[in-house]
């Protein structure tokens, strides 16, 4: 993308609206209003087979059973893999929705519906849902960024059509690394002893001349601040945490970033996205979920009940809500490798914390999880309740660069009312 | 003779419940013409009511209203015909349900009594017909002024006559920026500020603008003249806007402007000096001209080349299915070392040989054909992949039957290839391939069909495009924004010199060494961007519609390249991140600047130990690092850290001054 690109035509008419003689004939309100809640989304990066996680087929013949035995959890009915234990008992404190359907098989188009909450377009990329959430303007004041993915974010989870400066702060590094640092932010001794000729420099030289470069200003203190402040340097820093706790989380990958967007969202983060990959298990798919350093079943459930009670005694949990979910489900019947393919007709996504209610599930697939039989939810349903969730604007309008207004919820979505609290 | 049937809408139904006078002609009247455009008009055949999808509440509409047919259909035929009752029109459903007699989930759309309402009642009265008196093809829609806004005007071509009606009252209008202009429904304009704003109209599948200027009057005038093609339609252009050009830039930016643009990095301190020295005149052309015979100069244009033909830059995550492109790099690159006719450019592309490629790894037909439409044209064709476009000119039927050129080829089972089918979804039926008419009056296709009907067939769009694209990419701001999307309601800011330029790009058969040159000769290059006194940057007029420059950021490969040009050697860091915060963590930490300074023998270290005095040492490394002088208040700052602390204090303030403001624009 071009940089010129950074500031639009949009942002012209934005500021023009603030002037006073143009009352409310530009919508530029903000999606969430003076608001301290927060998201984390567990992004499950390949397609995360639904019948060997949260929705088991105990009763279904093997060759869609599969190798993996399914148990019923804390939530009647609900049935989870007998590698989830520890997610099985706090079913009753979260939301589950099992009947997420969706035609988009494709990893790539799969991931746009989901975290965009649109189909993929041929004339617009659509932001994803932490870019929506960023706001517009950076203020001056505001020293951490509003949208961070660990360790990268999706090629979805980025702005679409808005601007640069609404897209994900990657931190790019493995958080669970012995030398974990946030890519860039460790201050040179050159750059530390030069700050004060940088400001010389740039105060000398007068006033920005172009929007680009007042926010090139703003990133820039922005910038200096996460390098050289101690509160942005311990932020990031998963030292300050003990021991027990990064043990509870799990040591690897995903157990670490779970603890980082903790700490983030703690800190004032509005969103992040926790990339976790290797779930597109066309081969041998009960051995690719059940072995390994850690075995991905396990990681999944140590990482997510840590959140859940971390959050909970921290007194988060009204604050930060939760979402487990990935591009699609994969295929109730195993294939002759062993493996599940791509289906995206049925998968499941699990919820919980601020603004949802505890112990519910909604809808329900097929004997065999096929299709939805009960409460089908659109992807794009699904992204109108985590913004319900959060109290968001759900009638928020959004610009494209030429000027054409699209809906930050799509038309047709509705939230799952079932699950809202409120 | 024109026959002139206008009506003012509001006597349309007194007319048809027989109280008029004109007995004796006998109206013509459309479905299309007449009830479409109010549908359209009151929003109902929108994507958020009964033109989505799926309809809305069992009515289904056509998107926008554009399949008249279908949309007459659903009226008079579904639900057993109870949307509309000619035994009592008035309990027509089509009347009940707007005016909420009944339940109506949209509200009320308008009175009983009302305008709407009384023509849809007179035509219910009148049968409920298709068509009466059969009004002839609708030729054209015009926008004509009036006092305090528009009339729409609609042109019919019955048997070898013409004639005119008013259609405002069914015309949708909208401004193109309502900041400047707002307009209503009946066409009325109320002006708001100073600026620019096109009036677009929009009946029955037609379009129309008109443009709003409302001065600023800024004195004194600007009374400058000039010869250069590009300068005299952008000066008259300002004219009519009233405001005044910035001054031109000093030399010292044109300098580093020019060698960013064209070199893809700051001019060496040498070149520098034979900039200044030349006669001021001739310093953008003969440097240009020099520039555009270097290595780095085909490199450069050969990256817009990528990104015009949306090549991916590397193998990106999106892109890990795509091969990467080898060839059609390569031909990129020689394509701009050799100066290929920008026309030749795309022949190569449409035609069956290498370039073929950029077509050919598209897997969909129509994706090859939005491609090129985007790409060649500037045309965004693929809103009509899915529905007509209100706003656009091309329709579904069109935008499949050109992506049928674009199916493959496959192999005959009786020897030889047989040509590719594209067929219609749901009927099985294959499409005729044809070609995009963006001049209907253009003669008969030759054999290079595809070729010529982009190049050439009647029309200039081709040269359009890739002028606009390549003023967009030295002068920053493209006169068609987006690129990709020309068409009427997307009108060009300084229409005149997008003209200008358009003559010149053909006068020289597409050469794109004599385009650049044309451009950055012009006086609309070399402007500065500093802004006035008091402007507000968001807001300033004279950015927006070009009165002076807008500085904007180093693309990461050009910041990369300005650090390795001051250092004078190549550096192993990826280019910067685009994200904006870690774009500045990585000018601070990223060890980039760090690395080159630190780097035995560099440029910055060199004038420590090859210049003496601290004010020379000053002044020659301002020149290396932004290619200007030192100012006094710099001086006065900057040469006590010289002084006290040598070497490491030169290497500081290199740092500084690459990681500042100044040098990661380009102004």
């Amino acid at each position: 993308m071009n940089p010129s690109t950074l500031f639009r035509r949009r942002d012209f008419l934005m500021t023009m609206s603030a002037l006073p003689w143009l009352p409310g004939l530009l919508q530029g309100a903000p999606l969430l209003r003076k608001s301290n809640r927060s998201l984390i989304v567990l992004w499950m990066d390949g397609g995360m087979s639904h019948i060997d996680t949260f929705d088991g087929k105990p009763e279904a013949r093997p060759d869609i059973r599969g190798e993996l035995v399914s148990r019923e959890s804390s939530l009647e009915g609900v049935f989870l893999s007998e590698h989830l234990p520890r997610l099985a008992g706090i079913m009753d404190q979260c939301a589950l929705v099992r009947s997420v359907t969706s035609p988009e098989g494709n990893h790539g188009r799969g991931s746009h519906y989901m975290l965009t909450g649109r189909r993929p377009s041929p004339v617009l990329e659509y932001p994803s849902i932490g870019s929506v959430l960023t706001p517009e303007k950076l203020s001056d004041g505001n020293p951490i960024p509003s949208y961070v993915a660990i360790p990268d974010a999706h090629p979805y989870a980025r702005q679409g059509f808005l601007p640069l400066t609404r897209g994900p702060f990657e931190v790019g590094g493995d958080p669970s690394k012995g030398d974990f640092r946030v890519r860039n932010m460790a201050a040179s001794p050159q750059a530390q002893r030069a700050l004060s000729l940088l400001q010389t420099v740039d105060s000398l030289d007068g006033k920005p001349r172009s929007e680009s470069e007042a926010a090139r200003d703003r990133f820039l203190s922005q910038a200096r601040f996460m390098s050289l402040s101690p509160e942005a340097r311990e932020l990031f820093d998963l030292n300050r945490e003990t021991p027990e706790i990064r043990k509870r989380y799990g040591r690897k990958l995903l157990g670490q970033s779970a603890l980082l967007a903790r700490r983030l969202v703690e800190g004032g983060v509005r969103t992040v996205l926790v990339r976790f990959k290797g779930w597109d298990h066309h081969e041998s798919i009960d051995r690719a979920m059940t072995y390994g350093f850690p075995p991905k079943l396990e990681a999944l459930d140590q990482a997510v009940t840590a959140l859940h009670e971390d959050l909970a005694r921290r007194g988060l949990d009204e604050r930060v809500t939760v979402v487990l979910a990935s591009e699609f489900g994969r295929t109730p019947r195993i294939n002759p490798r062993g493996g599940r393919d791509h289906w995206a007709r049925a998968s499941s996504v699990l919820l919980f914390g601020g603004g949802l209610r505890r112990g519910v599930v909604v809808g329900k697939t097929d004997a065999n999880g096929e299709a939805p039989i009960e409460r089908p939810v659109s992807p794009a349903d699904l992204f109108c309740t985590v913004l319900g969730a959060l109290g968001a604007d759900l009638e928020q309008v959004l610009h494209t660069p030429d000027g054409r207004p699209v809906r930050t919820v799509n038309e047709s979505a509705k939230p799952i009312r079932e699950i809202l609290r409120s | 003779m024109p026959c002139s049937w206008a009506i003012r809408a509001a006597t349309a139904a007194l007319l048809s419940t027989g109280l008029a006078s004109q007995a004796d002609e006998p109206k013509p009247f459309h479905f299309a013409h007449d009830i479409s455009p109010l549908l359209v008009k009151q929003a109902c055949a929108s994507a958020e009511c009964h033109g989505a999808a799926t309809g809305q509440a069992g009515f289904k509409l056509s998107l926008f209203a554009m399949n008249p047919a279908a949309d007459y259909a659903a009226l008079t035929q579904d639900l057993d015909g109870r949307r509309i009752d000619l035994a009592k029109p008035e309990a027509s459903l089509l009347l009940r349900k707007p005016t909420r007699q009944i339940k109506h989930k949209g509200g009320r759309i308008f009175k009983k009594g009302s305008a709407d309402y009384e023509s849809l009642l007179g035509w219910i009265r009148r049968g409920a017909a298709f068509t009466e008196n059969e009004p002839g093809r609708l030729a054209k829609l015009r926008l004509e002024p009036r006092d305090g806004g528009f009339s729409a005007v609609a042109e019919y071509r019955p048997a070898k006559r013409t004639a005119t009606r008013d259609v405002t009252r069914l015309t949708v209008f909208s401004s193109t920026d309502e900041t400047v202009a707002l307009v209503h429904d009946d066409g009325s304009v109320t002006r708001r500020a100073p600026g620019e704003a096109w009036i677009i109209a929009r009946y029955a599948g037609h379009n129309a603008r008109a443009v709003i200027r409302q001065s600023f009057n800024e004195d004194p005038p600007d009374e400058s003249t000039t010869t250069h093609p590009l300068d005299s339609a952008w000066l008259a252009g300002l004219e009519s806007l009233g405001l005044r050009s910035s001054a031109e830039a000093d030399a010292f930016v044109l300098a580093r402007r020019v060698h960013i643009d064209l070199a893809g990095r700051p001019p060496t301190p040498d070149e520098l000096d034979a900039f200044i020295a030349l006669p001021p005149a001739r310093r953008l052309a003969k440097t240009a001209d020099r520039l555009m015979r270097s290595e780095e100069f085909a490199q450069v244009f050969a990256g817009h080349y990528r990104h015009w033909l949306e090549l991916p830059e590397g193998r990106l995550e999106k892109d890990f299915e795509k091969p990467r492109n080898t060839k059609l790099r390569r031909y990129l690159l020689d394509a701009v070392r050799q100066n290929k006719p920008l026309p030749q450019l795309a022949r190569d592309i449409l035609g069956g040989g290498e370039a073929g490629g950029f077509v050919s790894r598209h897997n969909d037909p129509r994706d090859r054909a939005e491609y090129v439409g985007r790409t060649l044209l500037g045309l965004s064709i693929g809103c009509a992949r899915c529905h007509d476009h209100p706003m656009d000119r091309w329709q579904q039927r069109e935008h499949l039957a050109f992506s049928a050129y674009f199916a493959d080829a496959r192999p005959n089972p009786e020897g030889g290839m047989m040509a590719g089918k594209l067929f219609l979804p749901g009927t099985g039926k294959a499409v005729q391939p044809a070609l995009l008419q963006l001049n209907p009056a253009a003669p008969l296709a030759p054999d290079d069909e595809l070729a010529w009907s982009i190049l050439d067939g009647g029309h200039d769009q081709f040269g359009r495009n890739v002028a606009n694209r390549f003023f967009g990419i030295l002068v920053g701001k493209h006169l068609v924004d987006a690129p990709d999307d020309h068409r009427l309601s997307n009108p060009a800011i300084h229409g005149a010199l997008l003209d200008a330029l358009v003559r010149e790009f053909g006068r020289t058969d597409g050469d794109l060494r004599k385009l650049i040159r044309t451009i950055v000769t012009s006086r609309v290059y070399a402007l500065a961007s500093q802004p006035g006194e008091g402007r507000a940057l968001a807001t300033d007029p004279a950015a927006r519609y070009l009165a002076r420059r807008e500085a904007r950021p180093l693309t990461p490969t050009q910041f990369k390249r300005a650090v390795e040009s001051v250092v004078g050697d190549e550096l192993p860091h990826e280019p910067p991140p685009e994200s904006p915060l870690a774009r500045q963590l990585y000018v601070l930490n990223s060890g980039l600047i760090q690395g080159g300074l630190a780097k035995p023998g560099n440029s910055v270290a060199a004038i420590g130990d090859f210049v003496s005095e601290p004010a020379d040492q000053l002044r020659e490394l301002f020149r290396l690092v932004l290619s200007r002088d030192p100012r006094p208040s710099e001086a006065d700052a900057f040469l006590p850290t010289l002084q006290k602390q040598g070497a490491t204090g030169l290497g500081d303030l290199a740092f500084a001054l690459m990681a500042g403001r100044e040098f990661g624009s380009l102004r």
